[in-house]
């Protein structure tokens, strides 16, 4: 089978991003969060990126700051698709009054956008604490995966094999989750990616606000609030910052593409 | 008919919904609205009777029927913050947001429906893979990493627009178009790049169908397969996209409008979100939702016009 050249790039680009986020957890080239150099030096050889307004290296603040955005949208989407695939599952499988009434008020949140949600819950829930950004935007990002999830598993349900496993006594757990499930991987997968890139900029967006991740843990978001500050003195703040939130983003659509060009074309 | 009244009691059913899901989530999670309003120093009977004044003791079915009432008859509460009605507040903020959001409508679909079309007809594969990297590479722009780096050019340095000084709508509206402007581009490119996709890969789809097949067999050229045949079957689907991106857009407006300093629905949003200013909070959730479902609708009816395969309950 042919590669499609859209996954290949985009795995590596994401991979670059993931390395650096990583590598970041024990290792950064100054402290993120205390001064290593003048405040606003220019992009150069002692600082890569640049120094921010408290002197601050960008570059380690780059990859701290990636590090957290990645793992808030990692984590959101996990438990986003895992119960967007619970209610999807059952909808499907039980139809009926429960079917109806669920996908009615699946709808009906589906109406507010995930960010307005997720904004008034981490309100509700208090500001600053990334296990409420994580709570909020999983719970903002539920409807979406039931919806595409409802549809994948009621189009597997009819399979000859599924009415095979039935009739043979398998459980309604094994049959959903062991038999259906990996069938459902074609479109789990893709709206994923459009999932972890919703929640990317979504944690952003929140942390831009002031209502995701506080300071001074270094979140992208966060980072550019603080580059928008000092756009005429050190515009490479910004430019750094958005930059790795567009990287991350460009890579993960383009693994979403090639996976659907894998889907289609063999 | 019975199609165009079935989409009616949809959106009824869905509006319905909607804001009883957001009545039931203001009414239970902030706490109590009174001591929101009076704070921590207030005495039992001063908070009593302010429970007794806001309505706050009556079964929470009465209070939401009254605050549907409320919204029908233009009463939409009153704003802890500032004491006075939620409505007054909110109308000049939102012409700030639906003038924002049309401008941004109108460039997403004045640029991208033109480019999408030429997109759909193009066959070169080297133009389609830099065309597609380029496309790909513009949706993940975030908007208001957009809008930094628009005030940093036009604002900082160009001058082109002070950052922050947003023009009365009244006595300045080719300012304040002026100054939306930069937002409204902000907001747009991502939602052109989605739209182009979106419009290639329908056309893409209807060519491979038979009836496309057969127009061409018959010698039809390419160039009016495209204008009168595919072109015709791929508006339903690019009308419920455009519906989808209307809903897009005032979300985006929301992070875009704190960029530019604009003081639209957005802005006071995340104002009283942060003051707690739970009523203007719940209209504000309230209408954006409205708008959502009101632009499906919409779209849904539109669809229903120029498709005639709709009228007779056939579902595609």
């Amino acid at each position: 089978m042919k590669k499609s050249a859209s996954l290949i790039i985009g795995l590596v680009l994401l991979a670059a991003v993931l390395a650096a986020a990583a590598v970041s957890v024990f290792y950064t080239p100054y402290d993120p969060e205390s001064f290593s150099g003048a405040k606003f030096e220019a992009p150069g050889t002692a600082h890569l990126f640049g120094t921010d307004n408290f002197g601050r290296d960008i570059l380690s603040r780059i990859m701290k700051g990636a590090g957290t955005t990645l793992f808030v949208a990692l984590t959101t989407v996990l438990i986003g698709a895992a119960l967007g695939v619970l209610v999807g599952a059952l909808t499907a499988w039980y139809g009926g009054v429960v079917d109806s009434v669920l996908m009615r008020i699946n709808d009906a949140i589906t109406a507010f956008p995930s960010i307005l949600i997720a904004l008034v819950l981490v309100s509700l829930l208090g500001a600053g604490k990334p296990g409420n950004v994580i709570l909020a935007l999983s719970i903002a990002f539920v409807p979406s995966f039931s919806r595409v999830m409802r549809t994948a598993f009621a189009t597997v349900k009819n399979q000859d094999y599924i009415t095979a496993a039935r009739l043979m006594g398998v459980s309604t757990g094994r049959i959903l989750f062991v038999h259906m499930l990996p069938n459902t991987l074609s479109v789990l997968l893709p709206s994923m990616t459009i999932g972890f890139n919703n929640a990317v900029l979504a944690e952003a967006s929140l942390s831009y606000l002031g209502i995701g991740v506080a300071p001074p843990a270094a979140s992208l978001g966060l980072m550019l609030k603080d580059a928008q500050s000092c756009l005429d003195l050190a515009p490479w703040y910004a430019i750094f910052t958005g930059g790795a939130i567009i990287l991350t983003v460009f890579a993960v659509g383009l693994i979403g593409n090639g996976l659907r060009e894998e889907e289609g074309g063999g | 008919m019975r199609y165009a009244l079935g989409k009616l009691g949809t959106f009824l059913v869905t509006m319905f919904l909607v804001s009883a899901l957001t009545f039931v989530a203001f009414a239970v999670i902030p706490g109590d609205p009174a001591t929101a309003k009076l704070g921590t120093e207030a005495t039992p009977e001063q908070l009593e009777a302010l429970r007794q004044e806001m309505g706050l003791n009556e079964p929470l079915p009465v209070r939401y029927l009254k605050w549907v009432a409320g919204f029908f008859s233009g009463d939409l509460g009153t704003s802890y913050k500032y004491n006075t009605p939620v409505g007054e507040l909110l109308g000049p903020k939102l012409r700030v947001t639906l003038a924002l959001s049309l401008m941004s409508f109108f460039l997403i679909v004045v640029i991208a429906l033109p480019v999408g079309l030429f997109a759909a007809g193009v066959e070169n594969k080297t133009v389609l893979g830099i065309g597609s990297a380029v496309n790909q590479l513009l949706m993940a722009v975030p908007p208001f990493f957009t809008g930094i780096i628009l005030t940093w050019v036009f604002s900082l340095t160009l001058h082109l627009f002070i950052h922050g000084d947003f023009p009365s709508m009244d006595s300045n509206l080719p300012g304040a178009l002026h100054y939306l402007f930069y937002a409204a581009v902000a907001i747009a490119i991502p939602r052109i790049a989605m739209t182009v996709r979106m419009m290639k890969s329908t056309a893409d789809g209807e060519e491979k169908k038979d009836y496309v097949r057969t127009v061409y067999s018959k010698g039809a050229a390419k160039s009016l397969v495209m204008a009168g045949h595919i072109l015709k079957n791929a508006v339903p689907p690019i009308v419920s996209f455009l519906a989808q991106t209307l809903a897009e857009i005032i979300a985006a407006s929301i992070v875009v409008e704190q960029v530019f300093a604009i003081p639209g629905l957005g802005r006071f949003l995340v104002s009283s979100i942060s003051g707690r200013d739970y009523p203007v909070v719940e209209a504000i959730v309230v209408i954006i939702a409205f708008w959502v479902v009101l632009a499906g609708t919409l779209a849904d009816l539109i669809n229903l016009a120029i498709d005639p395969r709709l009228r007779k309950g056939d579902k595609r």
